[in-house]
């Protein structure tokens, strides 16, 4: 297999992997799935850093596999844990119409940016439909998903798409700026922790349906 | 060394205020950090206006004179905020409203604020400027929920999720524009600085370039306060502390539309002025469109004055869309003159529901001659930001209609100034009706505090003063700007 074939596969993979949060029933699953999305993204990631020969990438991966995989799962489940209040998932939409609307939703990501790159590099022009799929996802998940952890997960989502994208360009995202973008990410779910907190404190549950008194 | 100074004065001053404990001493910190800053920008300001652009690192800092000016505006209005945040939390903690040991926090997380800022305008790199904007939002979110009410942890937790969606967009714009980029300048992190962007524009992809201008109208629009991005604003704006509110207002949207400015100039070299300007006049026309009819039947002061905020960014974003020297002008004239008016309401706002510990319109009655100092400033206050000469805003406006005529852009200028007359009417019902009557009678007599009712009065004689005689420093500051952003 060569390497931008085994590329084709990981983007594939990961674009499949947000379906996985899509169709999890409980919020420990939907923190799983988003665990093997850092995890497929990391070694896309690795991948690209072994066919372009660019030894930042293999940093990028790490960082993908401690950040994405690691880190942040950790402290929305410490979230979930302490907040406790329960393990369901609660959405607007049902699993069955998430999942048709999904797919809805990578078909058109695929028309829009078909055309978009007929010069572009090979491994970029599988990964930007894939990257612009993923965003929509993420916004779906984030605009029915009552509840602020599944949110949380919802922006991830988008965050990994763009990141897939600028791994899939020719040379990467510039290190300094993968970097920050990595304590970005982490600070952000970090400070939401912090508010999931007070949020929970205040309004003794975590569903974002209560929070609608700010109108107008 | 004056762009590291710069940055880290605030930093230092966020970290000084971790070990301070008492109210005094906290006080002393941010008065002395506050000045400091300001000194800093304006020598900086200085030199970048007289010898011109200011390069370090190799350029990775490079502040020219848009990003000098906006130095400037942010430095002032971090002061001012500063200073009335001494009358505003000594009120807090007279009215039992905030434990004393949780005031630092407020301070450390407010230089932070001010810290991110600085750093969006005096990096070169697109990318790392995306991160400093991220920043402003994390920093700023926890003081848009400082109080811990319910109200203002839902306006936060709307704020950060919004806004990190909308620059999550801006993310993959800039990727776009890298990608475009690197297929000209050969791969590294120079070919996202906007300086050498500039220089090889016309080299670009036109379709990427497009696609990523989008991409990042939508993201940085987001927090701009661009409809129909805008719904976090109000919120925001209106649940955090007066002085925060003046920042985010006054300063903030400006460095998020600084960072729509950057990605302008370049694409406009690569594809023509046409593409952007007319989507910049379209989601600044909708903004302005949109704030109306909540200006209009708006129940909350301080959401009065967010959605106000909400017409002027689209009014300062149409400007910039209409195009040439004399609409640059005006729309730069426009962020001073906002900022300094936007900055003297809230702060009557914010002594007002202090003093009425509400914030409903409905609520307030007989501000005059409850507060016979917030009351008048409010008053005039209001008229200063509809618009109404002798005051800042009416000269910028005036500007703006006038480049717009010029230009032959009709329609476009038409249409802006029936919106804002409408809105005119709409901003002075709502606070005649707090400002004239009498008060009810559980309302004392009297200003909340000397201080704060002086914090009120300085912005506002600033926005009096603009309004009768722009001083020639200024005339050519902004004069340098609207040149250096191509203004013919």
């Amino acid at each position: 297999m060569s390497s931008s074939e085994l590329s084709n596969l990981l983007i594939t993979l990961t674009l499949a992997s947000s379906f996985l949060i899509i169709i999890g029933r409980r919020l420990d699953s939907v923190i799983k799935a988003a665990v093997v999305q850092g995890i497929v993204l990391a070694i896309f990631t690795a991948v690209r850093g072994w066919s372009t020969g660019m030894h930042e990438m293999y940093v990028a991966a790490v960082l993908t596999l401690l950040v994405k995989a690691g880190l942040i799962p950790y402290i929305l489940n410490r979230v979930a844990r302490l907040v406790d209040t329960g393990w369901g998932i609660k959405s607007y939409v049902n699993t069955k119409m998430s999942l048709v609307i999904c797919v809805a939703l990578v078909i058109v990501a695929y028309s829009v940016t078909g055309d978009m790159l007929a010069s572009g590099s090979a491994v970029f022009a599988r990964a930007l439909p894939a990257a612009l799929a993923m965003m929509l996802i993420g916004l779906f998940i984030m605009t029915t998903r009552k509840r602020a952890i599944t949110q949380v997960v919802g922006l991830l989502v988008i965050e990994n798409g763009v990141f897939m994208a600028g791994v899939g360009a020719t040379n990467g995202m510039p290190a300094v700026i993968e970097l920050g973008v990595f304590l970005d990410a982490l600070a952000g779910v970090f400070i939401m922790a912090i508010l999931a907190f007070r949020i929970k404190r205040a309004f003794a549950t975590i569903n974002t349906e209560n929070l609608r008194s700010l109108r107008g | 060394m004056m762009p590291f100074f710069l940055l880290g004065l605030p930093l230092v001053t966020a970290f000084l205020c971790i070990f301070a404990t008492k109210q005094k001493t906290l006080s002393v910190i941010n008065v002395l950090g506050g000045i400091a800053i300001g000194v800093t920008a304006v020598l900086l300001d200085w030199h970048v206006f007289t010898k011109g652009t200011l390069v370090e690192l190799d350029k990775f800092i490079y502040i020219d004179a848009l990003g000098a000016y906006i130095i400037g505006l942010i430095a002032f209005v971090g002061l001012a905020a500063g200073l009335y945040s001494l009358g505003y939390f000594a009120h807090e903690l007279e009215a039992g409203e905030l434990a004393e040991a949780r005031l630092k926090w407020y301070y450390v997380l407010f230089y932070v604020f001010v810290f991110t800022m600085l750093a969006v305008v005096v990096v070169n790199n697109l990318g790392i400027m995306w991160v400093a904007i991220e920043a402003t939002t994390l920093s700023s979110a926890l003081l848009v929920g400082y109080f811990d009410t319910k109200a203002s942890l839902e306006a936060a937790w709307k704020y950060i999720i919004i806004c990190t969606v909308g620059i999550v967009f801006a993310l993959f714009g800039t990727l776009l524009l890298y990608f475009a980029a690197v297929h000209v300048l050969g791969e590294g992190s120079k070919a996202l600085d906007w300086s050498t962007l500039l220089q090889v524009a016309s080299k670009l992809n036109p379709k990427l370039v497009k696609l990523a201008f989008i991409f990042i109208l939508v993201g940085y629009g987001t927090k701009v306060g661009l409809a129909p991005m805008h719904t976090w604003l109000p919120d925001a704006h209106s649940q955090a502390p007066s002085p925060v509110s003046a920042l985010l207002s006054g300063v903030l949207l400006n460095c998020a539309l600084y960072g729509i400015l950057r990605v302008h100039l370049v694409v406009t070299q690569t594809v023509g002025p046409g593409f952007t300007n007319a989507l910049l006049i379209i989601f600044g026309m909708f903004s302005v469109a949109i704030a109306l009819p909540f200006i209009l039947a708006q129940h909350d002061i301080k959401r009065l004055l967010a959605y106000s905020s909400i017409e002027h960014m689209g009014i300062i974003t149409v400007a910039v869309g209409i195009g040439g020297k004399l609409a640059l002008y005006g729309a730069l004239l426009h962020m001073l003159n906002h900022a300094i008016t936007k900055s003297a309401l809230f702060f009557s706002a914010g002594n007002a529901t202090q003093h009425y510990r509400t914030k409903k319109i409905a609520k307030i009655k007989g501000l005059i001659k409850a507060m016979p100092v917030t009351g008048p400033a409010l008053l005039l206050g209001a008229f200063a930001i509809a618009g109404v000469p002798p005051f800042n805003i009416f000269i910028s406006e005036f500007t703006i209609f006038s480049a717009g005529f010029a230009q032959g852009k009709y329609f476009v200028t038409g249409l802006l100034l029936v919106l804002v007359t409408l809105v005119f009417a709409g901003i002075m019902y709502a606070v005649a009706k707090m400002a004239f009557g009498s008060p009810p009678g559980r309302v004392a007599v009297g200003e909340t505090n000397k201080w704060s009712a002086v914090m009120v009065v300085i912005p506002l004689c600033l926005a009096l003063l603009l309004g009768v005689y722009t001083p020639p420093v200024i005339g050519n500051v902004i004069y340098q700007v609207a040149t250096m952003m191509g203004g013919r």
